[in-house]
């Protein structure tokens, strides 16, 4: 239930078998099926979710319904609304399951608790957050800087799993682009090969 | 739209659980396990009668629907409440499970069994038209969920400390 997590951790801060059981009583086990809600707009986000299993997604719903989506986690990633998990306002984003998921939760008040009696934990979290934040700068730069067949490009190689993962018409929301758009630029690539 | 939290009702077909499951059918999506899977399965007729429109699953396995819920409800004998709390102990740490019984001598049984789940225990008494509920459990989070349900139940919550 812990595995992929605590290699996820192990990789960053090297934790003593006494500190992962310490570990695993500050998580709340929780399984959720494909197309559930982890969250939903307007809540208030209790917990940040590390995927052991499965994958996410968030995004937000325009007036007009559609779907604007920001991240996608699986194996080994985290998802939150990190502002309405820190600030506890009312959740931007909704967070549902693409596939059946496994998860491990975390609360405000055990994310404190944990890091206070697990001080590498904090260094783990520090060095998440570093990664986060230049992720996000990345996504600004290549949405404003590249080309809709530069960015799926990018995405494909830095994500191949990926994108035989998630159906197309969630990786073109996540390029910004229509569905109509990546089929064209994948048939215009297929064609180059 | 709020969240729907999922419900793990543990002896869903006791007399206890069968008035929980039909009472909260319409408010939390359910995971009905019992191990007398035909009294189950006419809890689930019954239920689907009562709210054509319940969210409402049947599982065999005490540990997958409290791995899945968000809330657990505890309503089986005494004497098998040691098993279920050692099968689903991996799965409950930080949840609130609720634990329902008529026995005063058993409201930190389940607590000790699982120090990392936030217990409570309602001991219910009286009869069916003036049940009498006292809550035992010191967790906030727990009591408040805990009252809630007691509250759609018809019950007035006593607290025992």
């Amino acid at each position: 239930m812990f595995d992929v997590f605590f290699t996820h951790v192990n990789e960053k801060v090297s934790l003593t078998i006494a500190e992962q059981e310490q570990l695993k009583t500050f998580f709340l086990p929780k399984k959720l099926r494909k197309k559930q809600y982890l969250l939903q707009e307007d809540d208030v986000c209790r917990y940040m979710a590390f995927v052991e299993k499965g994958l996410l997604r968030s995004y937000n719903v325009d007036d007009r319904g559609n779907e604007h989506m920001l991240q996608f986690a699986w194996e080994g990633w985290w998802i939150a609304d990190t502002y309405s998990f820190l600030s506890e306002e009312p959740a931007a984003y909704n967070i549902d399951a693409i596939e059946d998921a496994e998860l491990l939760l975390l609360s405000l008040p055990q994310f404190e608790e944990m890091t206070l009696q697990i001080p590498k934990m904090e260094r783990y979290f520090r060095i998440l957050f570093q990664n986060n934040i230049i992720a996000k700068e990345r996504r600004l730069i290549s949405s404003i800087t590249y080309s809709a067949e530069e960015k799926y490009l990018r995405l494909s190689a830095s994500n191949p799993e990926l994108v035989q993962r998630i159906p197309q018409h969630l990786i073109a929301s996540y390029l910004g682009i229509t569905p109509e758009t990546l089929s064209r630029i994948r048939k215009n690539l297929l064609h180059r090969q | 739209m709020a969240y729907k939290h999922t419900l793990a009702l543990i002896g869903a077909a006791s007399p206890t659980g069968t008035l929980l499951a039909s009472r909260l059918a319409d408010r939390y999506r359910l995971l009905l396990m019992d191990s007398d899977l035909s009294l189950l399965a006419a809890l689930q007729e019954t239920i689907r009668l009562q709210h054509p429109r319940a969210d409402m699953e049947v599982l065999n396995c005490c540990k997958d629907a409290s791995w899945e819920a968000d809330i657990v409800v505890v309503s089986v004998a005494d004497d098998r409440l040691e098993t279920i709390a050692d099968r689903i102990r991996e799965v409950i740490t930080c949840k609130t499970v609720i634990q329902f019984t008529t026995a005063v001598t058993c409201t930190d049984t389940l607590q000790q069994r699982l120090p990392h789940a936030n217990v409570t225990t309602v001991v219910l008494s009286g009869n069916d038209t003036n049940p009498t509920a006292v809550v035992h459990g010191t967790h906030p989070e727990a009591l408040q969920t805990t009252t809630s349900l007691l509250v759609i139940l018809g019950c007035v919550p006593q607290y025992a400390d």
